[in-house]
């Protein structure tokens, strides 16, 4: 048997989605049943790159994300992820929840978390497996934390346990990786270990679709950012898109230029 | 003579198998903090058990229907943005014990008396009562092990479960199927009020003494068994009410171990030094080596 990999080997290359972006918004309007949150999003993102999804709070960001895994509406255009549409593509996608909408209590720990992103492919009724440990072991070690994973998940910090959340999704072997809001209230290490991990990712294959507040994050890992604030206000490589005038008009503030880096002051 | 011609052997297997499979649900409903959920819903379990017995309809099947009737109410209530679950429980819990009440007054004559639902009478349970239980708990315990890691999964991250592409509101659904299913075969040992004690009590002991669910649910089962056989030997030797003594030794297993558990009040004392330890800023506990200088580095521009 071949030793498993944490890295997602490129498997839906061989297959007949291959050459297609991993993900592809066709002039969508998103939302959650009769209620619009988000429209006019156009644009795509081709396996092996990162997007930046960057808006105030309530832009619309999460709900993007949502309708990437089937789990918003969308009431006019299309969302394709991997050729298909998002609900049916869900074995392909892996989602990193906000770490702190988990519960610290919760009695379980840091390699249950992470067995957890091999639940689908052991299925129903059954244990995972050796080879599943193997993989989850593999993922924790990727984001630093495996001499962690007998701990308690809530005995973790927010940033590490936003690894671990990460590590989940790797074991998951997804093409696309979905990250919401991953480096809030996040730590240097715990920031330099996602990115590290996200890169590596990317190198494997996979798409990345981060939603951040932190504009340094997106020159680190993404090659293209999507400015949202209720629509869409930009989307495209990172230094035609993330520009003053857009930033102005997406957020609605005065943007300031610093040190050759771009600040938005005061909403 | 058959061993199970003896009321008293009668009330120690049923003691026993309402104990086991309690424990094993209860630690379900703690972690997905379904506790007052499912308070309410023994309470709106009473009315439909009063009405089955005053109509002379199964008591299990009524119980169940008025059950899954409050479970729905509770479900659509809080469906509403404005309502909050709390409120929407409280309101059904309240009213389904009134319900109860009215319907038991109402029934003039009636021979079965209001204790007898409240909190059950485990010495005069039936041969129907205990296959009743043993079938139910057979498939509860069933239901649980097999579907152990989905439950879980759903309890800890519901949203990352739906991600996952499971349908995670039919798994909580069928957590709140079960529970529904042990409160009613419960009733006739323990009573509708009491049954709550005997789900909650055991898996939030067993929780102090353990972090791990693998044994806790064990764990919770042995406490529920043990509780209830010593409350009804208790209440036996002291000629009292089984469902209360057994309510009244899972309160006080459960106070004990809050005293001297791993994870007990002691317990959380004793750490409360090197638990300060745990609120500086993250980052200091982390098991990476980290360089000096990368504490230093301003805070990355962001967006407000």
């Amino acid at each position: 048997m071949p030793a498993p990999r944490a890295i997602p080997s490129p498997r839906t290359e061989a297959g007949p989605h291959g050459p297609q972006p991993a993900i592809v918004f066709d002039h969508a309007c998103l939302g959650y049943g009769s209620k619009v949150v988000l429209d006019g999003v156009h644009g795509s993102v081709p396996r092996g790159q990162a997007l930046a999804l960057i808006g105030p709070n309530g832009a619309g960001k999460s709900t993007l994300i949502k309708s990437a895994l089937g789990l918003a509406t969308v009431a006019s255009g299309s969302v394709t992820v991997c050729g298909r549409r998002p609900a049916a593509a869900r074995p392909h996608t892996a989602y990193v929840p906000q770490a702190d909408t988990l519960d610290p209590e919760f009695p379980v720990t840091v390699g249950q978390v992470v067995l957890m992103g091999r639940y689908r492919a052991v299925g129903w009724l059954r244990r995972p497996r050796r080879h599943d440990r193997i993989i989850a072991a593999e993922a924790l070690d990727l984001v630093g934390l495996a001499d962690r994973s007998r701990d308690r998940f809530g005995t973790l910090s927010g940033g590490q346990r936003q690894r671990v959340l990460l590590a989940r999704a790797i074991t998951q072997q997804a093409a696309v990786l979905l990250l919401d809001e991953p480096f809030n209230g996040v730590d240097a290490v715990s920031r330099d270990a996602l990115i590290g991990a996200l890169r590596e990712l990317k190198r494997g294959g996979a798409a990345v679709l981060v939603s951040t507040h932190d504009l340094a994050i997106a020159h680190a890992v993404c090659e293209q950012v999507c400015l949202l604030n209720g629509r869409q206000f930009g989307f495209g490589p990172l230094q035609s898109t993330l520009t003053a005038r857009n930033l102005r008009a997406c957020y609605g503030a005065q943007v300031l230029e610093v040190d050759g880096s771009t600040v938005v002051a005061g909403v | 003579m058959n061993w199970l011609d003896s009321y008293a052997h009668r009330a120690v297997l049923e003691a026993a198998l309402v104990g086991a499979v309690c424990g094993a649900i209860g630690l379900h409903v703690l972690l997905r903090r379904l506790s007052f959920f499912a308070m309410a819903m023994t309470h709106a379990t009473f009315p439909g058990v009063v009405l089955a017995t005053v109509t002379g309809f199964d008591l299990y099947l009524g119980g169940a229907a008025a059950g899954l009737l409050g479970c729905l109410c509770v479900v659509g209530v809080s469906r509403r943005r404005d309502q909050d679950t709390g409120t929407a429980t409280g309101i059904m819990l309240a009213a389904g014990f009134a319900l109860g009440v009215a319907l038991l007054s109402a029934s003039n004559g009636f021979s079965k008396n209001l204790e007898a639902f409240m909190t059950g009478s485990l010495l005069t349970v039936s041969d129907h009562d205990l296959t009743t239980t043993a079938g139910v708990g057979a498939v509860v315990l069933l239901v649980l092990g097999a579907l152990h890691k989905e439950l879980v999964h759903g309890a800890f991250d519901p949203e990352g479960q739906r991600a996952a592409g499971y349908p995670a509101a039919a798994l909580e659904l069928l957590l709140l199927l079960l529970v529904e299913a042990v409160i009613v075969v419960t009733t006739p040992a323990v009573g509708v009020m009491l049954a709550m004690s005997l789900i909650i009590g055991p898996a939030a002991t067993a929780r102090l003494w353990t972090d791990r669910i693998r044994w806790a649910v064990p764990l919770a089962m042995a406490l529920g068994v043990g509780a209830c056989l010593i409350g009804l030997e208790l209440s036996i030797r002291w000629d009292m009410a089984a469902g209360g003594t057994i309510t009244l030794v899972i309160a006080a297993l459960f106070l004990a171990t809050l005293a001297v558990s791993p994870h007990g009040i002691r317990a959380r004392v004793q750490r409360r030094l090197p638990r300060t330890h745990d609120s500086v800023p993250e980052g200091s506990s982390e098991s990476v080596p980290q360089d000096e200088s990368e504490m230093t580095t301003p805070e990355p521009l962001r967006l407000r």
